[in-house]
């Protein structure tokens, strides 16, 4: 059995590999002659690493216009019996960048839940929820595929902290 | 088939992904420490004679992690000029080491520093000396057991020390422990459980149990936005699970008791049951280790 971080990273290899194949292989006569003009690449999906959810998250955008998108990221996982599940929504601004290359600013709030089950039969476990604000700086390239790297900082109930994420997903 | 590719890739990513649980093993059972032997077997130190046993009921118990009590003479000199902990009676201390090039155990050379009784009991080997746990006291202390403590795969191996204070014609058990550092608290509660769960009825239980605001992935990352929005930390939920076992929480309310790197948290608790207990306090103007001594007096029956 692999171990769970180099799972992880081999599957990140591989999705890595898949999207960018997709977004630069050289169309075929066949395709290129059914292909209708290009139209404007507005939505995105994406898998997020670490980030806004903590762990992971999945997530949908749309691009506005050219300096204005939406979107949320959505998370769960299971840590040690600990459920997390987060939603968090953000506004994208694009201040600088040029063609698919761009900086970008994430701003929204974090919706979140912890469910502590017991481990033990004397003890009914607890939960937490709360919500925080996120601030995300960070480089976006943006084509048939997309790639983000983000410092974030975030605040809430437990004060506020640094973080980091990755993004990768596709458009279309 | 694009999508359906898409989606494969997504499954597998997702499922490589890190969360799941993480095991932890079996507990030990209470052995009395003069049956340990060999490189862990215990170092003790009598009470010196013409030493007057003051111990009164109240008791005042402290615990403190000395972070490796290597500045025994620091620690003496902090612990000796505090007027709360000058005269306090017993000491439950976590991160004592003893080394064979040192003269003898760390927290043996403190108790002679302060004249008091101890007993070190290592947890583990650490280079060619010991890391373990030590009781302090300045009244008779026996009937020392220690318990290997269940331990996740990614923590240090620990223990549990429980040991018979006695106090004016009473009795009164004391359990000192030092848990893993980043476990989570399913985990926590769990390695936790063995030492506290079937206690006496009259009972206090201290130490470093690293009750840490964050939940973390295998053991090695703490998700910070976790704690941040939605509130992790492991204190709180420790106290909530030793209510249940009618222990009452006097430390609940103490605020931080160690820092570092600029973070300061209520990684130590004292729980006491069968006793009436004063607030804990904390000496925070200590600056010999990177926790502070937390007290309580207690009142035996």
């Amino acid at each position: 059995m692999l171990p769970r971080h180099f799972a992880s990273a081999t599957a990140l290899v591989v999705l890595v590999m898949l999207l960018h194949g997709l977004a630069f292989a050289e169309p075929t006569a066949t395709t290129t002659a059914a292909t209708p003009p290009q139209t404007p690449r507005r939505h995105a999906v994406y898998i997020e690493l670490l980030g806004r959810g903590g762990l992971w998250g999945a997530g949908y955008d749309y691009q506005i216009n050219r300096w204005l998108g939406a979107g949320a990221t959505a998370s769960f996982y299971v840590l040690d019996s600990q459920r997390v599940t987060a939603l968090c929504p953000y506004i994208a601004l694009y201040p600088l960048g040029h063609g698919h290359h761009r900086a970008f600013l994430h701003l929204g709030p974090q919706f979140m839940h912890v469910a502590t089950p017991s481990p033990v039969p004397e003890w009914n476990g607890t939960s937490s929820s709360g919500v925080g604000g996120a601030l995300s700086a960070g480089y976006e390239y943006r084509n048939r595929i997309l790639v983000r790297v983000y410092a974030m900082g975030e605040a809430g109930r437990g004060g506020a902290a640094p973080w980091l994420g990755a993004s990768l997903g596709w458009t279309f | 088939m694009d999508v359906l590719i898409r989606a494969l890739l997504l499954a597998c990513l997702l499922g490589a992904l890190p969360g799941c649980n993480a095991s932890i093993g079996d507990p030990g059972v209470w052995v009395p420490i003069d049956t340990v032997a060999g490189p862990l077997a215990p170092e003790d130190r009598a009470l010196p004679a013409g030493v007057p046993r003051m111990a009164a009921n109240p008791l005042r118990v402290v615990t403190f992690n000395v972070q490796l009590g290597a500045n025994v003479d620091g620690i003496a000199a902090a612990l000796a000029g505090n007027d709360n902990l000058a005269h306090a009676d017993v000491f439950l201390l976590q991160e004592e080491e003893s080394y064979q090039e040192e003269s003898a155990a760390r927290a043996v050379r403190l108790a002679d520093a302060l004249d008091l009784g101890c007993t070190y009991v290592p947890a583990r080997e650490v280079g060619d000396g010991t890391h373990g746990l030590a009781i302090l006291s300045r009244v008779p202390v026996d009937n020392v057991e220690v318990m290997d403590l269940p331990d996740s795969s990614i923590a240090n191996p620990r223990i549990a020390l429980r040991a018979d204070v006695h106090v004016a014609g009473s009795t009164l058990r004391i359990i000192d422990l030092h848990l893993g550092a980043m476990l989570n608290i399913t985990d926590r509660i769990l390695q936790m459980r063995p030492a506290v769960l079937h206690a006496a009825d009259t009972v206090l239980v201290a130490g470093d149990f690293n009750s840490n605001p964050y939940v973390w992935d295998d053991g090695k990352v703490p998700v910070v936005p976790v704690s941040v929005v939605a509130g992790a930390d492991q204190g709180p939920i420790l106290d909530d699970y030793m209510r249940t076992l009618d222990y009452d929480t006097p430390t609940a309310g103490v605020g931080p008791t160690e820092h570092m790197y600029g973070v300061s948290s209520r990684l130590d608790a004292i729980y006491t049951r069968g006793l009436q207990v004063t607030p804990g306090q904390v000496e925070r103007n200590m600056d010999v280790s990177d926790h502070w001594p937390l007290w309580v007096d207690v009142t035996l029956p």
